[in-house]
């Protein structure tokens, strides 16, 4: 963008101003033009009244109408008017046109309101996207030091809320005290020329209004300030209480972070009582002040009208331009206001973004020019890294690294190794030295250059949300470099709102990836270098595992269908080849599975993902009762789950509520013991059951599983029961006849894929016999193989790939967000790659068998030069690098027994 | 089923002093696993984290030696193997192999631990059960003992 980028002016009137001149002008040009109309439609009404209504007429007297326009300015298009030149009326004929006429300038005068608020309306917003853009541009250039202080939610809101009026004020800020004041001045000057008495009178009491209210109002903008920073603050506490609560819960703070924000929302009430009350008070003073002048022009106007020094018509159009007189001058005291306010919150939120040592526009300059590799060895001279408060984090440091050297750093945490891979890639602040690459600094090196020649990766690195493809991919988006074609108007004025607005004008839609950089040609081979990388990592068998567990996503199912269904039936041929079908309980729509609850038996589905869950449990729903009552199996399951209660009150009944025991309940929980022994008692002493007992008995038998807790209560005739009443379910929901029930079940089909269900659970279509000790082992060993041989193992990584990692990767574990990111790095295909303890979250063990992959991959991914820097979490893992630097206490020494020619030294 | 489970638990030396009440809590707690002929319960030097009683089949428990697998004994319907294990931390000192295909109900070392620390009156019967074991293990040494000493010249004759 050619745009100038520092350009948050001091005043917000020159930052309006700055970017919105023309615009401004258009708008004077369109409200002089509608001045006159305005004044126009205040002079009519005096016309109308002293002519054809209250004058005097002779029978049969006509007039001639709009000659006396001819006299006025000829913006009207005088030609028309000439038109109606010498037309003579009668009385009603006069009215009739006057009227008509005044109605037509009032739509002129309605229409010029619509074209001009929406005109500020259209250019406010455009400067609301503009300064918003600019804060986030600037944020994106903070130095890094300076996100040691922000809290993200305080920015968040100074852009999101804060910029809110600042932007609107755009369209006002010129244009509604230029029409305001001409309007006030437009009715004036009416009044004074009806009367200058009364003129004068109304006059000096709008010099009081616009001298006074506006001074009044000044505490107004303090305490709007004051609410601005403290609503600010707590936008900040708050985001911060939800970052910290493991820290709450198990410090039992959270009643002390309730006193303190509860104190922060007391002080919010206290400033915005003050301010209503203030306003309020503020708005009585300037309404007493405007009434004050009617009361003038009835007393004093009327008195003139009786002594016969004005003429009826005269008040009457006096009163009626006082009474438009009020509101732009009220309007114009509440765009004061406006003023006022929004100044205090722009020059608040400029003091924020405003700082001199803001990154450099041009460093982070859009570059589609591929950066020359990084060729010659990297010179790290008096490197030095200070504090805040002047401690040396490490001491001046100078070492060479040769090109396609891999160096392994070590030393205690904190001993400096982290200061200096850190300052490698510009994250840390140094306080002196120099590091060059071909001989050019560091410092002087566009993101362009750092962010595509070198990769990075440490403990911690925060993910945005979305999937861990988009994770990976991020490291290789930095222009869109292909384009897709794409025209129309919509699209058009897409790109001349972004560019009206100062925004960058690349489109997110296209395709950012650079796959030369990852070493490929194309999408099409993206998916192989990922599992590559991924492998490296040790990730790659996790991603299709979390494929296996994700659902078949919807755009897919209908292509991977047949795939699926064919290896469900190859699943099932590998069990029969290997003998092991007794591991295994298919699902059939005629059987009853043994290993599935008697809910999931009689409805043979599972619950889908999308139903709106209303708290409402599936046997509780009305079409589930009705289908129970009708099979008959009402009574068979309240028999059986009395049974259950029984049995299991006779096993743990007499243990306390607390006791662990308690645990191994498994259908009922511990604080339901006392309930179901209740039940039991109402129900043996009356024999009947009320519908809330009957529930709770039939939920136990609804969770019963046979070979899980033995009990010995499902009978032939009961697996027989539920069958049928499944075959009547089925028809049902084929039907769809069972309304919420139908909608929140997905059914198990022998010839489709369950859409609710996960990948794994589609191909294996049953229950592990997990009786079988070892049939749990063998049938993952099965599905591996046959994932193998069907050639879904891709698919399911595929589907792994599109796995939603949640913000900040909080879906994965430690270790896996740290493999990603190592994986990410790794597929940029850097010059230098950096790694500040990257697997701190990984033992000993795994660390060493990935830092040996990830050196070898240097020749698997074609980049043998590739210079790696490693900061170790174990210094023994050294043996593996070329080299080793030592850093102790910000001091960095060279291990003697190390082979290389010393070059390093400690200054 | 858990009613002959209970059965079964009654006729374990080591559970037979238990109240039948309680014994259930020990059936329901533990679950029943199934083996294939050929199959391994647990293995000779692995931890050991489960007492079985065979409900149905026959196991083999052999221990390594330097001349190959040693058959020391055999297992039937209603033994049980590995009831030390569930009461202390020891390596298992038998591989158990199931001869036929084989149930058995397994008593899970950390649900048994709880029970015994929740129920001190299972505690208290284990323990006799052990004491009784003990005494007797303590009887066989000592005729062990006898035999030996009274053997030993004749084994140097041989």
């Amino acid at each position: 963008m050619a745009q100038p980028r520092d350009d948050l002016h001091a005043s917000i009137f020159r930052y309006v101003w700055h970017f919105t001149r023309r615009q401004q002008l258009w708008l004077f040009a369109v409200l002089a033009v509608s001045l006159p109309l305005y004044y126009l439609t205040l002079d009519l009404p005096k016309r109308i009244v002293n002519g054809p209504i209250q004058g005097e007429w002779a029978p049969g007297e006509t007039q001639t109408l709009f000659q006396t326009w001819i006299t006025l300015p000829d913006f009207l298009g005088g030609s028309s008017v000439q038109l109606f030149d010498g037309v003579e009326l009668d009385r009603f004929g006069v009215l009739l046109a006057l009227s008509l006429t005044f109605l037509f300038f009032v739509v002129v005068n309605g229409l010029f309101k619509f074209y001009i608020s929406t005109y500020k309306g259209r250019l406010g917003e455009r400067l609301l996207r503009r300064l918003r853009y600019q804060l986030v541009d600037r944020v994106l250039r903070f130095p890094t030091g300076r996100f040691k202080q922000v809290r993200g939610p305080e920015i968040a809101s100074m852009i999101k809320d804060e910029t809110e009026p600042v932007g609107g004020f755009g369209g006002s800020a010129f244009a509604d005290p230029a029409l305001l004041l001409s309007q006030a001045g437009t009715a004036l000057v009416f009044i004074i020329l009806q009367n200058v008495w009364l003129g004068t009178v109304a006059a000096a009491v709008v010099g009081v209004q616009l001298l006074l209210i506006p001074r009044m109002r000044r505490r107004l903008v303090r305490l709007a300030r004051a609410r601005q920073i403290t609503a600010r603050i707590l936008s900040g506490r708050i985001g911060e209480v939800v970052e910290s609560i493991p820290s709450i819960r198990t410090n039992d703070t959270s009643n002390y972070e309730r006193a303190e924000l509860g104190d922060r929302l007391g002080k919010i009430l206290k400033i915005r009582y003050d301010f209503f009350q203030w306003k309020f008070f503020v708005n009585f003073l300037n309404n007493l002040l405007a009434q004050m002048t009617p009361f003038i022009f009835y007393l004093a106007g009327g008195y003139f009208v009786i002594t016969g020094r004005l003429d009826i018509g005269q008040l009457v159009a006096v009163i009626a331009a006082y009474k438009d007189l009020p509101s732009p001058l009220k309007e114009l005291i509440a765009w004061d206001q406006y003023r006022v306010d929004v100044q205090s919150k722009y020059a608040q939120i400029r003091e924020q973004f405003t700082m001199p040592d803001l990154v450099d526009p041009n460093v982070q300059k859009v570059s589609f020019e591929r950066p020359p590799q990084l060729g010659q060895d990297i010179a790290v001279t008096g490197l030095k890294v200070t504090d805040d408060s002047g401690n040396e984090l490490l001491q001046p440091t100078s070492v060479r690294l040769k090109r396609g050297e891999t160096v392994a750093l070590v030393g205690p945490v904190a001993g400096g190794a982290e200061y200096f891979a850190d300052a490698l890639v510009r994250l840390a602040e140094t306080s002196g030295g120099r590091i060059a690459f071909d001989g050019q600094s560091l410092d002087a090196l566009p993101e362009s250059v750092l962010g595509r020649r070198l990769a990075y990766s440490a403990s911690g690195l925060y993910f945005a949300q979305g999937t861990i493809r988009d994770a990976l991919l991020y490291g290789l988006k930095h222009v869109p470099l292909r384009h897709e074609t794409r025209e129309g108007r919509e699209e058009e004025k897409r790109l001349l709102e972004a560019r009206l607005a100062g925004n960058l004008d690349l489109d997110i839609r296209d395709d950012w990836v650079d796959y030369e950089a990852a070493g490929i040609s194309g999408p099409e081979e993206l998916s192989r270098r990922l599992a590559e990388v991924l492998d490296i990592a040790d990730m790659r068998i996790e991603v299709a595992r979390l494929g296996l567990r994700s659902r078949v996503p919807e755009p897919m199912q209908e292509e991977v269908a047949g795939r699926i269904l064919d290896a469900r039936n190859r699943f099932r041929e590998r069990l029969q080849e290997g003998g092991d079908e007794d591991y295994f309980e298919s699902f059939d729509p005629a059987r009853y599975s043994a290993y599935a609850t008697v809910l999931e038996n009689l409805v043979f589905g599972i619950a889908r993902p999308d139903f709106e869950d209303d708290g409402q449990p599936l046997p509780a729903r009305p079409e589930m009762r009705a289908l129970l009552t009708e099979t008959g199996l009402d009574e068979t399951l309240l028999a059986m789950g009395r049974q259950i209660a029984e049995t299991l009150i006779d096993i743990f009944g007499d243990l306390s509520p607390d006791n662990p025991l308690l645990d191994n309940l498994d259908l009922m929980s511990p604080d339901e013991v006392d309930m179901y022994r209740a039940a039991l008692r109402r129900s043996a002493m009356d024999g009947a059951v009320s519908e809330k007992d009957r529930r709770a008995f039939q939920r136990l038998a609804f969770g019963y599983v046979e070979p899980r807790h033995r009990l010995g209560l499902l009978s032939d005739d009961i697996r027989e029961h539920v069958l049928s009443a499944r075959a009547r379910f089925l028809k049902d929901a084929e039907a769809e006849a069972l309304g919420s029930v139908g909608a929140a079940v997905s059914v198990h089909r022998p010839d489709a894929i369950n859409p609710a269900a996960t990948v794994q659970d589609n191909i294996l279509f049953g229950r592990v016999v997990t009786r079988y000790a070892e049939a749990a082992g063998r049938i993952n060993t099965v599905l591996v193989e046959t994932l193998r041989e069907t050639g879904l193992s891709e698919l399911v990584f595929e589907i792994g790939l599109d796995f939603d990692i949640g913000s900040g990767a909080k879906r994965l574990s430690a270790g896996q967000q740290q493999k990603l990111a190592l994986a990410r790095a790794l597929l940029k295909r850097a010059d230098l790659l950096v790694l500040n303890r990257p697997l701190s979250a990984l033992d000993g063990h795994s660390q060493r068998a990935i830092i040996e992959r990830t050196l070898s991959a240097r020749q698997t991914l074609d980049i043998p030069d590739q210079t790696v820097v490693w900061v170790l979490s174990h210094g023994e893992q050294s043996a593996l690098f070329d080299r080793t630097l030592e850093f102790v206490e910000g001091r960095m020494r060279e291990p003697a027994n190390d082979a290389e020619p010393k070059l390093a030294e400690s200054a | 089923m858990l009613k002959s489970e209970i059965e079964l638990l009654k006729s374990v030396p080591l559970f037979s002093g238990i109240e039948p009440a309680r014994l259930k809590l020990i059936a329901y707690t533990s679950d029943q696993v199934a083996y294939r002929a050929g199959q391994v319960l647990c293995r000779q030097g692995d931890p050991g984290d489960a007492a079985y009683v065979l409900t149905e089949g026959e196991a083999d428990v052999s221990i390594a030696t330097e001349a190959g697998d040693y058959v020391v004994a055999h297992l039937k319907t209603g033994d049980v193997v590995g009831e030390i294990a569930i009461l202390c931390d020891v390596p298992r000192t038998a591989t158990v192999t199931a001869k036929t295909r084989l149930s058995a109900l397994r008593i899970r070392k950390d649900a048994f631990l709880q029970l015994v620390t929740q129920l001190p009156e299972i505690g208290t019967e284990v323990m006799r059960g052990l004491a009784v074991r003990l005494s007797r293990t303590n009887e066989e040494l000592a005729r062990a003992r006898n035999q030996a000493s009274e053997g030993t010249p004749r084994d140097k004759d041989q």
